[in-house]
This record gives C-alpha cells, sequence and structure tokens, in this order.
C-alpha cells in the first residue's frame, strides 16, 4: 500500500470536478477536500478517506443497536448515531400477536439490524428480518470510532476473516462502530484488543501482519496456544463455536418462553447483557 | 493617558515588532471524551475547544430539518482574569458567542446533517487580550479533528491602534490602553483567505488605516493557519511514529 497523504478541509485536491468523490465538495469548478483524512486519488476519481466522524446511516448497513425506548408500534434503538433508529413490530420476526413489545424486546437490550429506510428527515427505519439479524443475549460489544470500521473489516474481509481463524470466535461488525464479539472469553478479549490496535493504527501500513503478531504473541501469553498444545486447543476450539451457537439459540428461545424464569444460563446471558453495555459506554 | 508609552522605541512593551504575533502553541486532540478537542496558548492566553456531533438536538424544538444547528459556549473561567470573574455567561460572553458562532457557521456545511447539532465549547483558563480570537482558532482546528466538513478552517487575529501605530495581536496593556481594538476572523482555503467572517472594532480608526489592519491581520492569520495544520499533522503523524 502507498503512503497517503493527510489533507485537511479547504485542501485542493483536483481541477477537474468529474472526479470529485465522497468527501469532496466542488466550488468554482475546483475540487476541495472537506474532512481530515486521507488522499486516495485514482484514475477513477479523488475521495476522502476520514479519520473521524460520526456514523451516518445509509441504507442496507447492518448495524448493533440498543434499544431506548418501547412504544405500541415499535422500539426506539439507539445506533450510536446523531439520527435515532425505529424498528416497527412488523420488521421483528420474533414478534407473535399475543407477545407484548417489552416481552421480545426490553429498554437496553442490543440487537443486531439492518437500515431498511431513511427518508429525507433522516428518521431511520430499521428491520431484524435477516438472518443476520437477532437480539444480543450473549458476548461482548466493542465501541470504536466509525471511520475505522473498513479497517476492522479489511481488503474483502482480510482482517476480519483473520480474526475469526485465529481465535476462533464468532463477530458481528456493525458500520456505525460497534462490533459483536462472542466465543471463549480469553479469545475474546484478545480479540477486543486486537480491534483497538487496528481503530488506533488504522491509518498506518502492514497492519494485517502486525495484528497476525500481536494475536500469536497474547496467545501464548494467556496459554491458549503453548507450542505442544496448539494441535489439542485447535481441534477443542473447533468445536466450541458450534455448542455455542446452539447454546445461544436456545438462551434466546428460553428468553423468549419464559422471560421471568432465571436459568443459570438466563441469568448468565443477563450479567452478559450488562457486560455489554459497560463496553459499549466505555 | 499619554503617560503609558505603549510604544518605545520601536518596539512593544513585550519587546515584539508591530507585525508580530506572540508566541503561539497549539495542541489537537486533548481531551477524551469530545468528538475533537484543541489546546491553545496565543501569548498568555490559554483556552479549550471541545467540539461533539454532529449529534442529536436537546431541546427537540430547536431542531432545523433541513440542516445542522451550531451552537457556541464561549465561557471564561472565574480564575482567567486578575478579579474573580463572576461564573456563567454574561453580556459580554453571550455576545462572544453570538458573532463567533456566525464566524464558523459559514464554514461548517450544515446541510450534510439534517436535524443535528454540532455543540462547539471553548472555556478560557487565562485571559490576555484577543481571548476570542484564540478561542476561534482553537474551535476551529477543534472542528477538523471531530471530522466535520467545512469548507475551509478559520484563522482570527486582532489588530489594535496603540500610539497611533497598528500593531497586530495586542495583549492586555495595549488593548487596555491603546485607541482601538479590532479583532478579525476569516475563511482560509488552500492556504489562500476566502473572505471575512468575523471583524468588530472597539474605538477609532480612520477608513484607510482600517484598510491598512486588514492587510496586516491577514498575515498574521496565515502564519496561525500555518501553525492550525501543522497541530492536526502532529497528532497523526507522530500516531504514525509510535508504530514505526
Amino acid at each position: 500500500m502507498i503512503s497517503r497523504k493527510i489533507v485537511l478541509p479547504g485542501d485542493l485536491v483536483s481541477t477537474n470536478p468529474k472526479t470529485a468523490g465522497p468527501g469532496t465538495y466542488v466550488e468554482g469548478g475546483k475540487v476541495y477536500a472537506r474532512v481530515l483524512g486521507l488522499l486516495d486519488k485514482t484514475d477513477l476519481g479523488v475521495r476522502i478517506i476520514p479519520l473521524k466522524g460520526r456514523y451516518i446511516p445509509s441504507l442496507g448497513d447492518t448495524v448493533i443497536g440498543i434499544v431506548k425506548e418501547v412504544t405500541a408500534n415499535g422500539w426506539i434503538v439507539d445506533i450510536n448515531s446523531p439520527y435515532i433508529a425505529f424498528l416497527p413490530i412488523p420488521e421483528n420476526p420474533a414478534m407473535k400477536p399475543n407477545r407484548k413489545p417489552n416481552d421480545v424486546l426490553d429498554i437496553g437490550d442490543a440487537i443486531i439490524a439492518k437500515v431498511m429506510n431513511i427518508d429525507p428527515k433522516m428518521k431511520v427505519t430499521l428491520t431484524m428480518k435477516d438472518k443476520l439479524c437477532r437480539p444480543i443475549r450473549v458476548g461482548r460489544i466493542v465501541a470504536i470510532n466509525p471511520t475505522r470500521v473498513p479497517r476492522v473489516i479489511g481488503k474483502k474481509g482480510s482482517m476480519i476473516k483473520l480474526l475469526k481463524s485465529e481465535l476462533d470466535i464468532q463477530i458481528i461488525v456493525g458500520q456505525n462502530g460497534l462490533i459483536w464479539l462472542n466465543g471463549d472469553r480469553r479469545k475474546v478479549s484478545i480479540a477486543e484488543e486486537a480491534i483497538y490496535i487496528i481503530e488506533q493504527e488504522a491509518h498506518t501500513e502492514g497492519l494485517t501482519d502486525r495484528i497476525t503478531e500481536f494475536i500469536k504473541k497474547r496467545k501464548v501469553e494467556l496459554g491458549l496456544a503453548e507450542p505442544e498444545e496448539v494441535g489439542k486447543t485447535e481441534t477443542e476450539q473447533a468445536e466450541v463455536p458450534e455448542e455455542f451457537k446452539e447454546n445461544e439459540e436456545k438462551k434466546v428461545e428460553e428468553a423468549e418462553e419464559s422471560v421471568t424464569e432465571t436459568e443459570n444460563a438466563g441469568e448468565k446471558s443477563e450479567s452478559k447483557a450488562k457486560e455489554c453495555q459497560l463496553e459499549e459506554r466505555r | 493617558m499619554e503617560e503609558i508609552k505603549l510604544i518605545v522605541d520601536g518596539k512593544r512593551l513585550d519587546g515584539r515588532d508591530f507585525e508580530e504575533l506572540r508566541p503561539i502553541k497549539i495542541e489537537a486532540g486533548v481531551l477524551k471524551r469530545a468528538d475533537g478537542s484543541c489546546y491553545l496558548e496565543m501569548g498568555k492566553n490559554k483556552v479549550v475547544a471541545a467540539v461533539y456531533g454532529p449529534r442529536e438536538v436537546h431541546p427537540k424544538h430547536l431542531e432545523d430539518p433541513s440542516m445542522a444547528i451550531v451552537r457556541y459556549r464561549y465561557n471564561m473561567a472565574p480564575f482567567s482574569v486578575e478579579d474573580r470573574k463572576r461564573p456563567g455567561p454574561d453580556r459580554r460572553s453571550i455576545e462572544i458567542s453570538k458573532v463567533s458562532r456566525e464566524a464558523l457557521e459559514p464554514v461548517i456545511m450544515k446541510e450534510l446533517f439534517p436535524r443535528s447539532a454540532i455543540d462547539i465549547f471553548v472555556e478560557v483558563l487565562q485571559a490576555d487580550a484577543g481571548s476570542r480570537t484564540a478561542c476561534l482558532n482553537a474551535a476551529s482546528v477543534a472542528l477538523v479533528d471531530a471530522g466535520i466538513p467545512m469548507k475551509g478552517m478559520v484563522a482570527s487575529v486582532a489588530v489594535a491602534k496603540v500610539d497611533g501605530v497598528l500593531v497586530l495581536d495586542p495583549m492586555k496593556e495595549e488593548d487596555n490602553y491603546g485607541e482601538a481594538d479590532i479583532p478579525f476572523a476569516f475563511l482560509i482555503r488552500n492556504g489562500k483567505i476566502e473572505s471575512i467572517t468575523l471583524l468588530q472594532m472597539d474605538g477609532r480608526v480612520t477608513a484607510e488605516e482600517l484598510r491598512r489592519a486588514l492587510e496586516l491581520a491577514k498575515k498574521g492569520a496565515m502564519q496561525i493557519y500555518q501553525l492550525q495544520r501543522e497541530a492536526i499533522m502532529r497528532k497523526y503523524i507522530k500516531e504514525k511514529e509510535v508504530v514505526e
């Protein structure tokens, strides 16, 4: 990767208005940068990769949100953006005619959803009619700067694949900078640390290699990958995710069937959900 | 009045030339919780700026369905001046907040964020004349640091008339005993001054002097603009070096 130049708002980036891409504006036939970011100039056009900024929802994005309010016809969801989102009852498949909205999702619950519609007044509507979408009852949510999300995903998902294969955990990245991690606690912790490193060093080069090294180092430090045990732990771990998935589904079902019932699993997921919120606030 | 000599042997009281700025120190991204922040020293002025947003508007009725609203709060700490300043907004700080907000509004691309608010808070920790210009410079850096889309950057500087001479960036004595004080703010794009976004005047100067004051301020603003750029660049290049 070539080192890119840092540009500030108002810097002249091109004299051809036809090349103007995201992060630029045209005035008097000239193209200027409008945000702080890295200049990406190719034959196709000029764009600025922002270094900072809030998440602005766009159609079809996967987002992770926290339910802020339950209303008669849906849920109001905080998606870590200047705009709050609304999840209508018909858009949540978990909703059955004989159930109340606050039995399905209550205040403080985290969900994975997709942006279904945005009207010109920036009223955002979410949907959960997708196999990726689910309420989050287990795992951990990590919050990062939304502009760094593309780096966490990597080129064609290279970074996320690396994390998943090295650590054997479930990861879902919300475009709004919230990332859900699920799996072995220690491995999730390593992933969390790795994600923070990616966030910090997003605009530098050779990041994937450094992250690979970092994960290997941390795995050894935490005793997850002693040279002799490598094969053993990996075979063990290979089975874990499926179990986790099953557990999770069970938990979800349990929670749906009897919310008041506090089974061990339910308690665990509750405490984890709290943990999630704490993480998120941080 | 003439007992206090503000210009001695062609130099100012603090040894500066007429067209010389006070030493400036700018640091971007000093606050963790703010989206963008900046600490700035301009001579003895010490100010901190924090930018939040775009974010939800509270109270809701201030919301504008077509663009973001910009809120600017200039506030002086009680310990920022020699006599204790009564805390809270007063006539002066409300006025400065208003003019400073209006200086930044044309630069910020508000139409990109309908129904949201961009909040700018600037605290004066120590004041020594020209604190509104210092605050605007800090706010401009903080806005860039917050990643808010803007047409360019704002650089601000004052010119004073002291003992019949126009001087750049007056300090406290020159402000208090001088004949006029004229703060300017400019929109700077691609290293060129595009327009004036703030111009106030306290005291009296001739039309010709005002013209010369403008030229003087432009020179000063360009120097400040360079320092602002460097401050932002430094933050990101430093991060780069830590990695290597």
